[in-house]
């Protein structure tokens, strides 16, 4: 063991160089979009819902893939190979039906009642005049979303250690630093334009790598060959538990709970794009995580023990390749690529926080009824957007274990919770709100529940029970309550 | 073992991608 040689990522100012134009385009971006996310609530929170159908499919597929695709899932199949796609191909076709058909009527309904934020949604559908729906949500959105964004922090914070030789608490502030000066000024409109920058740096970085990489080893017979006389593991994509499978493919189940994701179907200036936007998402996501498992694969057959990578992590397996495969300048879109993938996710998810403080707490609820000045409103968006990165930053520095805790639980909680209760009032009229209010709690309580019984947590991830039992209790306290008097006309405004 | 990696690797991705486009076409030609 001793003797394996550890391959290390190395200082490059090429690579810095490429960094630093990128970070520069993101301010920049943020500059550009000043003006308009000034305008008032709706563009700064959803773009004024006049994002045209490119933006919109690549900022809802990279707000959703954070650093987990390019150093989770490359490391997953380094670790078990080809079975490793079953973890990418439950999102990937959810969100290709979100797209197509779920996110049309969300946009439908939310631009006729001029719902800006999903509490806003589920306070329209059911009639919620005490405002105990709005906040049951919101409450879960803010516990779930700030504990997101402070482990995408510190996830940036442990990138800039990896790849720049820097101490890991100036990372997780530079990460922040950069997060907040483009989202603050920029809102919206500035969080999907960089978002569309970074797909396009994650797509390059994940299909130019794999290829080059395969190529580089001779091919991709002589890469499986290789990988056969390791262990048939590492070629065999059915070398999974059928539990795990079930578990893997049900990650997907989170995408409509997901508020961050729901907020780009609604920003776009007319429904029937969606489905162009779910071409080209699906070719996106498709390209993307299959390109993150062959990097997986080709790193097995060139790093053959886990050891000869940096802390012998396998995470650490794609900057690693990366390095050792492409140009310097290329090397630095990678780097890039990875800080694109954390931070479109902490810039999405910071501005759903806010705009559930904002538009659902301040306006809806404390000032309930009263003219708000749109433009006091946005100052008073950045402001709340500037105050949650410092309680992410701070949760970040001192309060790591809840951290853990609260992103263990944030995709699988939230998937389980908004993500039946979603799909029921967008499809079933017989929904009713106290057969939300009973999918919401059951659905987090049984995620939480599941994961904390070994026997349970072992057979499959948390999210699939906690989804079936957020239907199924949602559905059964539906039947024995009375829907809104309204369903009829909110299912019209579901069409075009 | 070859064949089953080619087809979820090569083919399933293929497949999901025509599955869109179909998808797509069918409901634009819905709305005309």
């Amino acid at each position: 063991m001793d003797e394996t040689p550890i391959i290390a990522v190395e200082f490059d100012p090429y690579a810095v160089a490429a960094f630093v134009g990128y970070l520069l385009l993101l301010v920049a971006i943020g500059i550009y979009s000043t003006r308009f996310s000034s305008k008032g609530l709706s563009e700064y929170f959803i773009g004024g819902r006049k994002m045209n159908r490119f933006v919109v499919a690549l900022s809802a597929v990279v707000s959703g893939r954070s650093a987990w695709l390019l150093l989770g899932v490359t490391g997953m199949a380094y670790a078990q190979g080809p079975s490793a796609v079953w973890a990418v191909v439950g999102y990937i076709v959810v969100e290709l039906f979100l797209f197509l058909y779920y996110a049309r009527r969300l946009r439908n309904f939310t631009e006729k009642r001029n719902c800006i934020t999903i509490p806003d949604f589920f306070a329209e559908r059911f009639s919620d005049r005490d405002g105990m729906l709005r906040i049951t949500i919101v409450t879960i959105f803010l516990v779930f979303m700030i504990g997101y964004v402070s482990a995408q922090f510190v996830a940036g914070g442990k990138a800039f250690a990896s790849g720049f030789g820097m101490e890991m608490n100036t990372g997780i502030l530079l990460t922040a630093l950069i997060v907040v000066a483009y989202t603050i000024i920029g809102g919206f409109l500035a969080v999907s334009l960089t978002d569309m920058f970074q797909a396009i740096f994650m797509i390059l970085a994940l299909v130019i790598l794999p290829i080059i990489a395969i190529t580089n080893f001779g091919g991709l017979p002589v890469l499986l060959e290789q990988l056969a006389s390791m262990d048939l593991l590492y070629v065999d994509p059915f070398a999974i538990s059928v539990g795990a499978a079930i578990g893997f493919v049900g990650i997907g189940l989170g995408s409509p709970g997901n508020p961050h994701i729901l907020a780009r179907y609604m920003s776009i200036d007319d429904s029937k794009q969606l489905r162009f936007a779910a071409v080209i998402g699906t070719i996106w996501n498709v390209l993307m995580a299959w390109g993150a498992v062959f990097i997986g694969l080709a790193g097995r057959a060139y790093f053959p023990d886990v050891a000869m990578l940096p802390a012998a992590d396998t995470e650490n397996l794609f900057p690693v390749l990366a390095q050792h495969h492409l140009h310097p300048v290329i090397f630095g879109v990678v780097l890039a690529s990875i800080f694109a993938a954390i931070m479109s996710t902490a810039d999405s998810q910071l501005l759903v926080a806010a705009s559930s403080v904002v538009r659902d707490v301040y306006e809806k609820i404390i000032k309930k009824g009263e003219v708000i000045p749109q433009k006091k409103l946005v100052l008073y968006s950045r402001f709340i957007v500037f105050v949650l990165v410092v309680i992410s930053l701070l949760f970040g520095f001192l309060a790591e274990e809840l951290v853990f805790w609260l992103v263990l639980f944030a995709w699988a909680g939230l998937g389980a919770s908004i993500g039946p209760t979603s799909i029921l009032a967008l499809y079933w009229k017989g929904t009713t709100r106290a057969g939300i209010f009973a999918g919401l709690i059951s659905g987090t309580a049984v995620t939480i529940a599941w994961y904390y019984i070994p026997v349970l947590k072992d057979s499959m991830y948390e999210l699939v029970p906690g989804f079936i039992a957020a239907l199924l209790a949602t559905w059964l306290v539906s039947l024995f309550t009375s829907p809104a008097s309204d369903t009829e006309r909110a299912f019209e405004d579901m069409f075009d | 073992m070859m064949i089953s990696f080619y087809l979820i690797m090569f083919v399933l991705p293929a497949l999901i991608i025509a599955a869109v486009f179909y998808l797509a076409i069918k409901d634009a030609r819905k709305d005309g």
